[in-house]
């Protein structure tokens, strides 16, 4: 009965572990850049989230109305703006110290505008759940995990069956011929950017239902979602997506016997395993070999 | 009651540097005098820092002491002057600031700062000019076995002994109500750990079964496989060694899981003005063990509150009636010896205090030849849409309602 | 008239010596020209050049009789001038109808875009049997078809192939150059580099010598191959035989 009350919540953490990871695996596919920043930005929609419900008094889930339109264009300025006018040589190095120093600049802000003090959204129906096969399933969980869903869905589709995604894998996979096929890729990588962080918007939005804020939270997301995007293959959407749901099985199964401090470490075991035996990652994604 | 191991982020660093220099200079300003008119009390308190939100409570704590007594007509017919440093929640600092204060502004009394880190060192200071150390915040262990014999926690119990109210009363319950289960979920912090564990002990003790036993670290936000663990345990009591948010967290996701026992207490987090709203008005029956309570019967309490309001125009919380049992136990030091000086004064001070009892805000604290408090916390309950005080007896507001209704 | 003609190009990288230094090439319609030389002689510099990638310092570039000088890839492509890199270029994780698909990118009319599929389909059979399989899975010689009926999607008045053998094994190679020629016989003109200089004239109709970034000798491929000196300087020896006329 726990073991699969653990299923349950393990694959409710895993699908918002999916959705982050999928926004970095599209960094990387881009540009091979770290974009260690993403979790920050993850956080700072889900304070965006906190706020809009917190001072306006509405559901949170509405301040992606605000949010997604809004971190998509910083994601585009940020690859155009900075990223883009990197050196190529210097640029895995460059990227990792610039985005770290956007991650510093964000936990600062929100520390200065809301306080280090820990926040979390006092919703109505924050306890409400129900009861699956035996197993109680949070509704809020259940809302993250399907915001992560849909956005993977729709991400997915976007991928396959349109003209903007096919040009973006295209970028991803050989940017020179992509150009040759008349596709403006600089455009092109500029959007996939912002796609990346629009997914952060979401996951963070996502997450300030069910889980406490503070500004300096993302730093234990950023080291299990790297872990994630390398079993799962780097630059591989749906490698990621499974590794993430995996990983988040494991996590909380592994609680069970090892308890909550030690059942974290799943995440760094599975990275170290991952570089020794298969570097290529486990789930698909070919671009390790470059890296 | 925070703990002492409060994150240390770029974010509170940077903050702090700002604060240290918005605030830079502030409390330097009084000049310190002998044992000429008034009485110079000595205190560093990290108002900067990673303990500055306690901090500045305490210091809310020791300025309405300060105030009372002096518009009362002061201690000995003496004025109280506090002289307060900034130790920006550095270790070190604390040492400087404390050195500075007794040898070279030459303050009559030194009371203490903030948490058990800045508290330790400090008392050590204090201990080598031979001065009285009366302390609102070192309530963890190490704090009493460092061989002082000059300190005094001012609250009525340390950590390990805030549920012994509770514990008396659940093992006195006849065999068939006794809980047999209880589930424990604790964050690794010496404080809140130290509460569920005091508790434990106690219960073990008494025949009570652990069947659960979890320990988190402190940035746990997930609680989902925590609760899942109690709930399908079924115990009968769940106990949270918890600070504010994770405390929260826990109640949330064992809600969310419809686990219903019969019992629930969880250290600091029930005890906040927010916790209602922040668990969706769902507290019914929580128990929380609390050092203060606005609410609490002592003779002292009622001016305080009143007092302390027209003051800063809010309630007092812990960390301020902290700070001001530590002034009243001070207070009542000076006046039974009739002194308030550095030298032999001190010693008079510190042995009139190991062998009596004296009144306070928080009840008649005594304490052992360690300095350790010989009380246990009042045990609060959500009756209803309140918080009120259930044990012990003697200060109770209401009965204590067990098995608790569902939440 | 020719489809792409580049006029005493001089053209470098930086500001180095130019690797290019009064370089003329033509390319007439229905024909498939072969520029041979040793490395470095320039010979992918030209490529870069006709398809907008390099600027020239000076001279021109005429596509259809219309000054493109200085226009980038995209104008040029735009203007009926395709480039098909050297190495694999597919991109390897969508499938091959996502690729040929994709070489039709900039053409907005979709039934262009279908009429197009269809018939690079029709000229290259393998493309239509591994329409669905990932292009990253198929063989070398395979990739590089795709790769062609990509760049034809765009209808171009010429294709430029840079080194399209390269790496392939001698069977693929021959399927290659024979797809080199269908796309001639389909109209499309074809600007090839080769190493495997002695294959590529049998195939091309005319060719190019390239040393030193000028032309050392232009002509008929037949012509070129037939000359002995130039067989011990560029061809690798002497013909053992006389080649197939093609």
């Amino acid at each position: 009965m726990l073991v699969f009350q653990s299923v349950v919540l393990g694959l409710l953490l895993g699908g918002l572990y999916a959705l982050l990871a999928a926004g970095l695996t599209l960094y990387f596919g881009i540009m091979r850049v770290v974009m260690i920043a993403h979790s920050a930005f993850l956080i700072l929609a889900a304070y965006l989230a906190w706020w809009t419900n917190d001072r306006l008094g509405i559901d949170p889930l509405l301040s992606m109305v605000v949010t997604v339109p809004l971190f998509f264009g910083a994601g585009v300025l940020l690859q155009r703006g900075l990223l883009s006018r990197l050196r190529p040589a210097t640029l895995t190095m460059m990227s990792v110290l610039i985005t770290f120093a956007i991650a510093l600049i964000i936990e600062g802000l929100l520390g200065y505008a809301f306080t280090g003090t820990q926040r979390r959204i006092q919703l109505g129906y924050g306890t409400a759940s129900f009861e699956l096969f035996g197993a109680r399933v949070a509704v809020v969980k259940l809302i993250a995990f399907g915001l992560a869903v849909v956005s993977l869905a729709c991400l997915y589709v976007l991928m396959k069956r349109t003209q903007f995604g096919w040009a973006l894998r295209a970028t991803i996979q050989h940017p020179d011929a992509a150009r040759l096929v008349g596709i403006d890729t600089e455009r092109t990588a500029g959007f996939g950017f912002g796609l990346g962080l629009a997914t952060a918007a979401v996951g963070g939005t996502a997450l300030s239902l069910d889980t406490t804020i503070y500004p300096s939270l993302h730093w234990h997301w950023i080291g299990p979602l790297m872990a994630i995007i390398v079993v799962g293959g780097l630059g591989s959407v749906p490698g990621a997506a499974a590794a993430a749901l995996v990983l988040g099985l494991a996590q909380s199964l592994l609680q069970i016997p090892m308890g909550a401090t030690w059942a974290q470490t799943v995440f760094y075991v599975a990275l170290f395993a991952t570089l020794a035996v298969r570097p290529q990652g486990f789930f698909g994604g070919r671009l390790a070999q470059r890296f | 009651m925070h703990s002492p191991a409060r994150r240390t982020t770029w974010a509170v660093a940077l903050s702090a540097t700002l604060l240290l220099a918005a605030c830079g200079g502030g409390g330097d300003d009084e000049e310190g005098g002998g044992s000429g008119d008034p009485i110079v009390v000595g205190i560093s308190l990290p108002l900067t820092g990673d303990f500055s939100e306690p901090g500045k409570g305490v210091q809310e704590g020791y300025e309405a002491w300060a105030k009372i007594t002096n518009d009362k007509g002061g201690l000995l017919g003496r004025q109280i002057e506090l002289k307060i440093l900034d130790d920006q929640s550095n270790a070190d600092r604390v040492v400087a600031d404390y050195e500075q204060l007794i040898g070279s502004d030459q303050v009559d009394l030194v009371v203490g700062p903030f948490s058990t880190r800045l508290v330790v060192p400090s008392a050590r200071v204090a201990q080598e000019y031979g001065m009285l150390f009366v302390e609102p915040a070192g309530a963890a262990a190490e704090v009493f076995n460092q061989g002082f014999k000059n300190l005094f926690y001012a609250a009525p119990a340390v950590a390990d002994d805030h549920y012994n109210h509770l514990a008396e009363y659940l093992l006195a319950l006849p065999a068939g109500q006794k809980p047999a289960t209880v589930a424990y979920a604790a964050m690794d912090d010496p404080f809140a750990q130290g509460t569920a564990y005091g508790l434990k002990k106690k219960l073990e003790a008494g025949g009570v079964k652990t069947v659960v036993n979890e320990v988190y670290p402190p940035n746990t936000t997930d609680f989902g496989s925590i609760a899942a663990k109690i709930a399908a345990a079924k115990p009968d009591m769940v106990v949270g060694g918890s600070q504010y948010q994770d405390g929260v967290n826990l109640i949330v996701a064992l809600q969310q899981l419809n686990y219903q026992p019969k019992l629930a207490a969880f250290s600091t987090a029930p005890t906040s003005p927010e916790f209602a709203k922040a668990i969706g008005n769902k507290t019914e029956g929580i128990l929380s063990p609390t050092g203060y309570s606005q609410d609490a019967p002592y003779e002292s309490n009622k001016e305080f509150v009143e007092k302390f309001k027209a003051q800063f125009g809010k309630v007092p919380e812990e960390d301020q009636a902290n700070g001001y049992t530590t002034g009243q136990v001070v207070a009542a030091a000076v006046q039974a010896a009739g002194c308030a000086e550095q030298g032999e004064c001190q010693q008079k001070l510190i042995d009139w205090l190991h062998g009596n009892t004296v009144d306070t805000v928080v009840g008649p604290l005594k304490w052992d030849a360690t300095g350790k408090p010989q009380g246990a916390h009042m045990i609060q309950q959500w009756i209803g849409d309140d918080i009120k005080i259930v044990l012990p007896a003697d200060a109770k507001e209401a009965d204590m309602v067990y098995p608790k209704p569902a939440w | 008239m020719s489809e792409i003609e580049l006029v005493d190009v001089q053209a470098g990288y930086g500001r180095a010596a130019p690797v290019l230094r009064g370089f003329s090439v033509e390319v007439p319609a229905g024909t498939v020209v072969c520029l041979v030389g040793p490395n470095g002689a320039g010979k992918s510099t030209v490529l870069k050049v006709a398809s907008g990638l390099l600027g020239p310092r000076s001279g021109k570039v005429m596509v259809g009789g219309k000054d493109m000088t200085g226009a980038g890839p995209q104008k040029m492509l735009a203007e009926g001038v395709a480039l098909v890199l050297q190495g694999h270029s597919v991109f390897r994780e969508m499938t091959v109808e996502e690729n040929v698909l994709l070489g039709g990118y900039t053409l907005t009319d979709k039934a262009k875009r279908a009429k197009r599929a269809a018939f690079v389909k029709e000229l290259f059979p393998v493309v239509g049997e591994r329409w669905h399989s990932l292009a990253g899975l198929l063989s070398g010689g395979q990739q590089k078809q795709v790769e062609f009926a990509r760049s034809l999607m765009v209808d171009p008045k010429v294709v430029l192939l840079d080194e399209p053998s390269m790496g392939l094994d001698p069977k693929a190679t021959s399927t290659i150059f024979e797809q080199v020629v269908r796309m001639r016989d389909a109209g499309t003109a074809v600007l090839l580099v080769e190493q495997n200089a002695r294959r590529a004239l049998q195939t091309a109709d005319l060719g190019c010598v390239l040393d030193l970034g000028r032309v050392h000798i232009s002509g008929p491929a037949a012509d070129l191959l037939a000359d002995p000196q130039l067989g011990e300087l560029y061809l690798g020896g002497r013909p053992a035989e006389k080649p197939p006329v093609v």
